[in-house]
């Protein structure tokens, strides 16, 4: 996927390729319209079976920023991110996303300015093809077809995808279903990317192309993962979460670097 | 009586069951105080299993929302007229007659939920569906719905887990807040369907891996529907216990007054 | 917009209901010959297939498009799964999604089983398959010519099991079937235009994702020009029989019926009616039915007190 890396530093808004000759005069596919900002305060979430699985967070991250979430099994890092894209709605305080707090009247615009990946390719994917697959989101946001097409492709140019168009999702490989997973966010133009693991399953070549892709992303970047070494390599903060609350935030080097702490939390 | 457990025989708690809503299903219009007999009935046997009536009740109106389709007679039957008049253009008239088959319809549903809440209480899925097998229920069908009943959960929660991703990326055109739902019907119609060949996909292939490893096992032909548990040394009077119920409640439709 | 086809207890007079269970009865034990003498086409085992694909159409059916704010399509699967299966296959893991959705969620009675697994597991299942598969093969036999014949029969399937629920529920007592008829054919008119949408788009899929797999199942069948057209010709008269018959309805013959049957009701209740104008001594009859429903009220309340006390000591110890 390296040679196609060139797609990825037109974020934002570098000219397309006019290649297809579509007009999309009225939609500037890669421009993020938010400010990639988050802000979480006093989060308590409690699941229906009344599993307490956040009990009071307190977050900020600014545009642009990349922070890997570390935390043991169970620790609540997929229900916090589930919360950023208001999957999940607090049952106390409140989540701020690109300066929207996130409800009813804002849930529309929130999961266009939020890309959320989930961990298991297999839930995400559910069309005949990849272009299909990578088509929905921008479907849905009532984009015109020569604007999709754009998106679409520039989307799997990103993630190196582009050769996979007319395969089924399905009869791909777990590395590849990844990175169509991340396509199919990335058409939609959100200015924060949320991905829960997106290292699990992959093989070396597979984990240090993610790394590059991560890498080069401009949006804010929300990662979850266990693996460590991802997190050093592609992400200048970190944050570690415990049992539903923040244990630890700052820079990556320091908490990677400080033995006990990784201990105390299950992550060494 | 016992709790429930998959090594019980079942029979006479599914017998006891169809026999009451039997019971219930026989009493005729208006007779409210026959069809209090009967949720007193259930509502102690409930309290007994430590299930609480109110909950009961509740889980009881499940059924209510079909109550729709007795509408039109509470409009419609020219008996025992309790009010005719016109409201705007309309002429109306409510029929006595009509409205106690709805409402006696409606409280016969409410009470057989919750009786067969109180079935589930008294014993599990797949030990009701061993109780059916014992009862002639054909072992196609028995092997069929205790897999069912198996992956029923596994399968809901992959569905689940699939809407979410969908919801996730279901985002209004730039500019709007609010939920707004994206393209033609017939593109959601498509996308829906997508969903359930992808998760008919997963299904198939759970099922030939449950195959392989039935087969690595050593297992031949059908899946063994597993042994039968001791059958109930005390059934037959169960049975008799039930049908003494059944009459009773079936006499308190025809003594007690009706409305 | 659920389809409301799941008849819960008390709507259908018990009579209708047996009757019901016996044809039901019937038809499924022929279901369980015919699978059981069935070679098995898909993989070693039916038996196991048929279970998952019974979770496989119970979860199918909580996917939903919204149609428009407040209303959204569902699938109910009878035509899906007797394509994936083979009619009577596809009838007998109806018959138990049918069953399990009664016993585990309530949804649907047990009295009434009978007639909810006649209409949507015999009629809207296997007559829905039969129905594919003719328009399929009188269309050409392709694979596109069958999942063709998938979508019309998915929507004749929930049509004719509204239509049959309430002619059911007419011959009960319980409904008008000059103005239920029309109101559940024209409202499941629309919900079935959603289940023939997502049945064929769900065969389209799967299809062209895993021809293979059904390649064993619903081969598409070469028959001669002659065959074809005589199946058009049968599946067209059918459909316009059927129609015409829903369509004029004749509402005053069907009521009639049902007056008959209301009347045999009446007879084979006729031990009901030995205190038919039982009031409480000493009052007149509009006071005794507003004391009876104190009466009533009082009892209820008293009883939920007491036993939710038990219900509590109960779950304690
Ligand atoms: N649907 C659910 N219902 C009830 N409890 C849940 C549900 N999902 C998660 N939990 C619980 O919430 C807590 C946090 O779970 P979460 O999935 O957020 O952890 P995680 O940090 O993502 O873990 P992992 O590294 O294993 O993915 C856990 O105790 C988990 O058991
Ligand atoms: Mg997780």
């Amino acid at each position: 996927m390296t040679d196609r890396h060139e797609h990825l530093h037109t974020h934002p808004g570098a000219p397309l390729p006019h290649s297809h000759g579509h007009d999309h005069a009225h939609d500037a596919p890669l421009t993020p319209t938010g400010d990639g900002t988050i802000a979480i305060s006093h989060l308590h979430f409690r699941y229906p079976d009344g599993t307490e699985a956040l009990r009071g967070m307190d977050l900020a991250i600014t545009g642009g920023e990349k922070v890997a979430l570390l935390g043991q099994n169970g620790a609540g890092k997929s229900t916090l991110m589930l919360h950023l894209n208001g999957i999940h709605r607090p049952t106390h305080g409140t989540v701020h996303v690109a300066g929207m707090q996130v409800s009813n009247e804002t849930i529309g615009r929130v999961r266009a300015e939020v890309g959320l990946v989930f961990q298991d390719p297999d839930d995400q994917l559910f069309s005949p093809t990849v272009w299909d697959d990578v088509a929905f989101g921008p479907t849905h946001m009532g984009l015109t077809p020569g604007a999709i097409h754009d998106r679409v492709e520039v989307a799997l140019a990103a993630v190196g995808a582009l050769d996979l168009a007319q395969r089924a999702p399905m009869r791909l490989s777990i590395g590849q279903r990844k990175r169509v997973a991340l396509a199919t966010v990335l058409a939609m133009n959100p200015s924060i990317l949320v991905f829960d693991e997106p290292s699990a399953g992959l093989d070396p070549r597979g984990r240090r192309e993610l790394i590059e892709l991560l890498q080069s992303l401009t949006q804010t970047l929300i990662v979850s993962t266990h693996d460590l070494e991802l997190a050093r390599a592609a992400f200048p903060r970190s944050i570690v979460v415990d049992r539903g609350v923040i244990v630890a935030d700052g820079s990556t080097s320091e908490i990677l670097g400080n033995r006990e702490l990784l201990l105390a939390h299950g992550l060494a | 009586m016992e709790p429930r457990g998959v090594g019980r025989d079942a029979r006479a708690a599914v017998i006891t069951t169809l026999a009451f809503v039997t019971a219930v299903a026989l009493l005729p219009p208006g007779s409210y105080v026959a069809l209090l007999l009967a949720w007193l009935l259930v509502t102690f046997a409930g309290a007994l299993l430590g299930i609480s009536p109110g909950h009961l009740a509740r889980r009881g109106l499940v059924a209510l929302p079909f109550v729709v389709a007795a509408v039109p007679i509470v409009f419609l039957r020219n008996d025992e007229l309790l009010w005719a008049g016109s409201v705007g253009p309309l002429t109306l008239q409510i029929s006595g007659a009509g409205l106690r088959i709805a409402l006696t319809a409606l409280l016969k549903a409410w009470i057989s939920v919750q009786a067969s809440v109180l079935l589930l209480a008294l014993a599990s899925p797949p030990s009701i569906v061993t109780a059916l097998r014992r009862m002639r229920l054909p072992d196609v069908i028995a092997t069929s719905a205790g897999l069912t009943i198996r992956y029923l959960e596994l399968l809901r929660d992959e569905a689940r887990r699939m809407l979410r991703a969908r919801t996730a990326r279901s985002a209004s055109p730039v500019g709007v807040g609010r939920e707004r739902i994206g393209g033609t019907i017939a593109w959601r119609a498509r996308t829906t369907g997508n969903l359930v060949g992808s998760l008919f996909l997963r299904a198939y292939s759970r099922a030939q891996r449950i195959e392989e490893a039935a087969a690595s096992r050593g297992a031949t032909g059908s899946l063994s529907v597993g042994t039968l548990p001791v059958a109930d040394p005390r059934l037959t009077i169960k049975v008799v216990g039930v049908l003494v119920l059944v009459l009773v409640l079936t006499l308190a439709g025809v003594l007690l007054p009706r409305l | 917009m659920y389809p409301q086809l799941h008849i819960p207890d008390g709507f259908l007079s018990p009579q209708i209901s047996l009757l019901l269970w016996v044809a039901t009865a019937v038809l499924i034990g022929i279901a369980v010959r015919k699978t059981s003498r069935t070679d098995v086409r898909l993989i070693a085992s039916q038996p196991i297939l048929m279970g998952v694909l019974g979770a496989f159409i119970f979860a199918a059916q909580m996917f939903n498009f919204p149609v428009a704010t407040g209303t959204s399509g569902h699938l109910l699967g009878g035509v899906l799964a007797g394509y994936l299966l083979g009619p009577w296959a596809g009838t007998i893991v109806m018959a138990t999604v049918i069953g399990i959705q009664a016993l585990l969620f309530q949804d649907g009675g047990l009295l009434v089983l009978g007639a909810n697994i006649f209409n949507m597991g015999i009629i809207g299942t296997l007559g829905g398959s039969f129905v594919a598969r003719g328009i399929g093969t009188a269309l050409g036999g392709s694979r596109s010519a069958t999942i063709l014949g998938a979508g019309v029969a998915a929507w004749l399937a929930v049509v004719a099991a509204a239509g049959f629920t309430t002619l059911q529920l007419g011959l009960s007592g319980t409904t008008n079937i000059a103005v239920g008829l029309p109101a559940m054919l024209g409202v499941h008119a629309l919900i079935g235009i959603g289940e023939a949408l997502i049945t064929v788009a769900a065969l389209t899929f799967i299809a062209q994702t895993a021809p293979d797999i059904l390649a064993g199942v619903s081969a598409p069948r070469k028959a001669s020009p002659v065959r074809r057209l005589a199946i058009g010709v049968v599946i067209a008269g059918g459909v316009a029989t059927l129609a015409s018959f829903f369509a004029s309805a004749d509402p005053d013959g069907l009521e009639a019926v049902a007056e008959e049957l209301g009347f045999l009701d009446a007879g084979l209740s006729a031990p009901f009616e030995l205190f038919p104008d039982y009031t409480i001594p000493g009052l007149d009859g509009t006071a005794s039915t507003v004391v009876a429903g104190l009466l009533g009220m009082i009892v209820v309340i008293g009883v939920l007190l007491a036993l939710g006390r038990l219900a509590r000591s109960r779950t304690k110890s």
